[in-house]
């Protein structure tokens, strides 16, 4: 049996026209209260304020990723193998919290968990291989500090991570505060905030493979 | 507070079935991609092919996939996301102002 | 499973004000935090440029040194613009917009807080380096790489990490507003029948939400070459000072429409009140400021013509300037249209509205006349772009918040400001500030350069300076009177009834003072003017939509000050690494740990606020009629 939380019922009673009129569609249970609506709506706003972080960071990396008075060119320090890997497994973080999010959906907790500690855990894995191509690169010379190219690069890039980080950091809370709690509409639209958030995380990262590896390698 | 509640739905077998359906079928489609982008850049590597080509076509798979995930993994496509639709298209048209105008303009000075 | 405690009065009053106003989540209360920062820094703002011009009387003055100058220039820019205007139109958002569109609070109330004190705080930060003799020195601008350690030492570290601390505060008060006005919305309240300050705080919000993030990724890397050895700015290492042009303006052009757009708002709600017609032209109005704010993102270069982007940049830019220009003008006309064959009751604020639409042609007119790149190699860097922008801000924003405070006090504070104060206030400000500003298109157009903290005799701009400093005094003794106005209305003013101006909008129908749920019953919304709608039915109060219940209210917390305050330890660890020591590096760290640490305390602990009890609102109810 489900139970809603109390402080959604009296926002649905508050909001006399968030009920549903019969024949209308209902929503979905991250959607029933208005904290719900408005997180989801606040969660969009957000991204698309980031988005545009993010392209001034793309943008002033595509104006300096050829000043590099000192240090490797682009061509020589990618490594196409280990970008294809770190996508591949961000690609499927996003997917596997695509179904933790049909699971809560059909208040199945204990799915819903096991697709989120396996998002954590890919997620986890994105960010190891990230330092570990950190690290690599700044022993063949390409730092933060030897080029305009190099404070670009991890301007952007490690940008990316840190929002892989912080993702992570959520995802961990929510799972620990949530562990013993059942799928409510007031834990629901928690869980779908963090996956909105994690989606829009793969989603730079598609542009961080195409613009900074791929191109660094022929454009 | 009555702690019943119907007031949210819960998806039926068959909504679920063709959900999953959907959902896989974009993260194929993202893998796809991903795997002709890096193809077609090893291959305009090895054959020498035209460099501006490969680009071009890499950046097109980069917001067809894009588009998918947002579309389907963020939800974009189901029913009351007009709003966050709209907000979608306006980050594109800032975006899209930003990195064209300053990548041009810092190529002319340069 | 926990319920919802219910807290009856007696329980919650018992808070000190001091912890009140710290902790508190709600609108009404952070709009007076907001309005009484903003002024406070409105002083200090009015009070450098009293010292610019007392420097500036006279040439060849040594009031100021040129290092000092400098110092209050730029102190002057960044606090007028991020310090000043922008809050008090928070405070004047706060105060009305969710009453005007019939909701409760906020969207997001606990982010409000948040908003609100990474503001103090950035502003804090900001002034921190009066304190350690490192005081911005590089222009409200902050253009490369004068803004770097070598060349004006650490005080544009301050510039950049107390506007990074502040903008995000904007940033979040942005997304809540759009969020508030999107989903928050009374039964009926159509986006077509919200009054206009709602439609142009949408609007400008958005416009927040798109702009900001450009100054805080040119913020992020400024900081980085300042700070972490970064090389984006530095030539040597690869780096292209102009890349900073284009990231400030972006945000730059953007932003100027952010404080001017609530204004053409504000003006909205007072000229038809004041005419006792309704708004000319509402569809026109908000088509126009819509098209302002797209292609406010298309003309951002009109601020760098004379970089050499060459003349396929510059053409470009220009026609998109001159195009920008048109819906502004639809404004002005329909604010004129609206006052014609009108009711005119010249208020205070009606004062101010007049003394806008006058004004702010002008700033327009000279607007167009810097859109053609030719002409404005003449006029770059002179002080015809300082008359142009102040004749905009000040004639449109200052002019706005003054006029948003006379309508909206009694709203606010529960009095009416004395009006022969303010009418004495208005023309001393009005005439000083044409005054100080009028002439100073000239003294741009004979040859003088802004940014300049003296300039020789006998060219022909000793007279027009003394003037121009005159004319800022007269400024100053209306702010004075102002002032005075303020404190002999707390002391003397008589309680305001709830619509003491006959209001046309629903921020009217609540009760004075406005109780902390703003309606006891949400109201149904019939139409544009819904409050005017109901009054020409013979109605007495709105219409509502449910009966009396609890209602449900968010607690107040400690965490959205504590967020803030390490966020700033942060910042100031970050920054004395360089400048003093390097061990405060730890500093920097620990004070994002806090964060996190204070981020984690909000998310693991539930906040599921508290109920007021039915009985006491009727109670309150009972005590008064709302129209
Ligand atoms: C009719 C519409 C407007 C046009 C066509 C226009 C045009 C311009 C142009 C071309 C400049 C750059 C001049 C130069 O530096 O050489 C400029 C500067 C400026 N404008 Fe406007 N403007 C308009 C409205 C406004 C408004 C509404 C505001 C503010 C509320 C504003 C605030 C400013 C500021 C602050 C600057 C100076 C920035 C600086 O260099 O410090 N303008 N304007
Ligand atoms: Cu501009």
């Amino acid at each position: 049996m489900t139970t809603t939380h109390p402080n959604a019922m009296s926002d649905i009673e508050a909001h006399g026209h968030e009920r549903s009129a019969e024949g209308e569609v209902q929503p979905t249970i991250e959607l029933v209260t208005q904290e719900g609506k408005n997180k989801q709506l606040g969660v969009w706003l957000f991204i698309a304020a980031e988005s545009v972080l993010f392209a001034s960071f793309f943008a002033v990396y595509l104006a300096l990723r050829h000043s590099i008075p000192n240090g490797p060119q682009p061509k020589d320090l990618f490594e196409l193998p280990l970008v294809f890997v770190m996508t591949a497994i961000l690609l499927t973080s996003s997917f596997t919290s695509v179904m933790a999010v049909m699971n809560m959906r059909q208040l199945k907790s204990s799915a819903m968990k096991g697709w989120l500690v396996l998002t954590w855990l890919l997620g986890f894995s994105f960010l190891l291989l990230e330092i570990y191509e950190f690290n690599h690169y700044v022993h063949m010379g390409h730092t933060f500090t030897s080029s305009a190219f190099g404070t670009a690069f991890y301007s952007l890039v490690g940008f990316h991570g840190a929002h892989v980080a912080f993702g992570l950091l959520w995802l961990m809370t929510l799972l620990l505060r949530n562990a013993r709690r059942e799928i409510t509409p007031y834990t629901a639209p928690k869980v779908y905030s963090f996956s909105l958030y994690w989606h829009f995380v793969d989603l730079v990262w598609v542009f961080i493979f195409t613009i900074v590896y791929l191109m660094g390698k022929v454009g | 507070m009555s702690g019943e509640s119907s007031t949210f739905k819960r998806p039926d077998r068959r909504e679920i079935r063709s959900e999953l359906k959907v959902q896989t079928t974009a993260f194929a489609v993202s893998i796809f991609l991903t795997i002709l982008a890096f193809g077609a850049v090893v291959y305009a590597i090895e054959q020498g092919a035209s460099q501006g080509f490969a680009v071009s076509f890499i950046i097109a798979l980069a917001i067809v996939q894009v588009a998918f995930q947002a579309y389907i993994w963020m939800h974009l496509k189901d029913k009351g996301h007009g709003v966050p639709q709209l907000f979608f298209y306006m980050a594109v048209y800032v975006t899209a102002m930003t990195v064209i105008g300053l990548m041009f303009m810092s190529w002319w000075s340069a | 499973m926990a319920t919802v405690a219910v807290r009856a009065e007696s329980e919650r009053k018992k808070k000190s004000m001091l912890w009140d106003y710290l902790t508190t989540v709600d609108h009404k209360k952070i709009a007076h935090l907001y309005f009484w920062t903003g002024l406070f820094y409105f002083l200090l703002g009015g009070l450098e440029a009293l010292l610019m011009r007392t420097q500036l009387a006279f040439p060849l003055n040594t009031f100021l040194t040129g290092k000092s100058y400098n110092e209050v220039l730029t102190m002057h820019g960044t606090t007028m613009i991020f310090l000043v205007a922008m809050p008090l139109l928070f405070a004047l958002m706060n105060a009305v917009v969710p009453l005007m569109i019939g909701a409760r609070d906020l969207a997001f109330p606990y982010v409000n807080a948040l908003s609100y004190w990474l503001y103090f705080f950035g502003a804090l930060v900001m002034h921190i380096g009066f304190l350690t003799g490192n005081v911005p020195q590089g222009g409200w601008t902050g253009y490369m790489p004068l803004s770097l350690p070598e060349y004006s030492g650490f005080g544009m570290s301050y510039y950049a990490m107390g506007l990074q601390l502040s903008g995000l505060g904007t940033l979040l008060t942005g997304i809540n507003f759009v969020a508030t006005i999107v989903n928050m919305r009374a039964p009926g309240m159509t986006y077509m029948r919200m009054p206009l300050f709602v439609w142009t705080t949408l609007i400008a919000s958005i416009l927040i939400m798109f702009a900001f993030p450009p100054l805080t990724a040119g913020l992020f890397l400024m900081i980085y070459d300042q700070l972490f050895g970064g090389q984006v700015f530095n030539v040597a290492g690869g780096g292209n000072v102009i890349l900073w042009q284009h990231l400030f303006w972006i945000f730059g052009h953007p932003e100027v429409y952010i404080v001017v757009l609530p204004a053409f708002g504000i003006f909205s709600e007072v000229i038809p009140v004041f005419s006792r017609k309704r708004l000319f032209g509402y569809p026109a109005m908000v088509v126009a400021t819509a098209l302002i704010a797209f292609f406010g993102f298309m003309v951002w270069v009109h601020h760098m013509f004379t970089v050499g982007l060459g003349p396929l940049a510059n053409g470009i830019f220009a026609v998109m300037t001159t195009i920008i220009a048109v819906p502004t003008g639809i404004k002005i006309f329909n604010w004129i249209a609206t006052m014609w064959g009108g009711k005119l009751r010249m208020t205070t604020a009606m004062h101010w509205s007049v003394g806008f639409i006058f004004t702010f042609v002008m700033g327009g007119v000279t607007g167009v006349m810097m859109a053609l790149p030719p002409a404005d190699y003449q006029y770059h860097d002179t002080y015809f772009i300082v008359a142009h922008f102040h004749y905009t801000l000040i004639g449109g924003t200052v002019f706005s918040i003054f006029a948003g405070a006379y309508y909206w006090w009694p709203k606010m504070f529960g009095r009416l400001l004395n009006e022969t104060l303010g009418k004495i206030h208005f023309w001393f400000f009005f005439i000083g500030f044409h005054m100080t500003f009028f002439i100073q298109h000239f003294l741009g157009l004979w040859g003088m350069q802004r940014r300049v903290y003296t300039y020789l005799p006998g060219q022909g701009f000793d007279l027009a300076n003394l003037v121009s400093t005159i004319g800022a005094y007269l400024m100053a003794i209306g702010v004075i009177v102002f002032a005075i106005n303020i404190v002999y209305t707390f002391v003397k003013g008589k309680p305001a009834p709830a619509d003491p101006w006959d209001g046309r909008t629903l921020e009217w129908a609540t009760k004075a003072p406005v109780p902390e749920y703003n309606f006891a019953r949400l109201p149904l919304i019939r139409g544009i003017d819904a409050l005017w709608l109901e009054k020409m039915a013979g109605h007495k109060e709105m219409p509502v939509i449910e009966d009396y219940h609890d209602i449900h209210m968010p607690n107040s917390t400690v965490l959205p000050f504590l967020m803030s305050l390490t966020l700033a330890i942060a910042a100031l660890g970050f920054i004395w690494k360089e400048e003093f020591n390097h061990a405060f590096l730890y500093m920097g760290i620990g004070g994002i740990v806090l964060t996190l640490l204070v981020m984690f305390f909000r998310s693991v602990i539930d906040d599921e606020g508290y109920h007021i009890p039915k009985a006491e609102i009727e109670r309150e109810e009972m005590k008064g009629v709302s129209v």
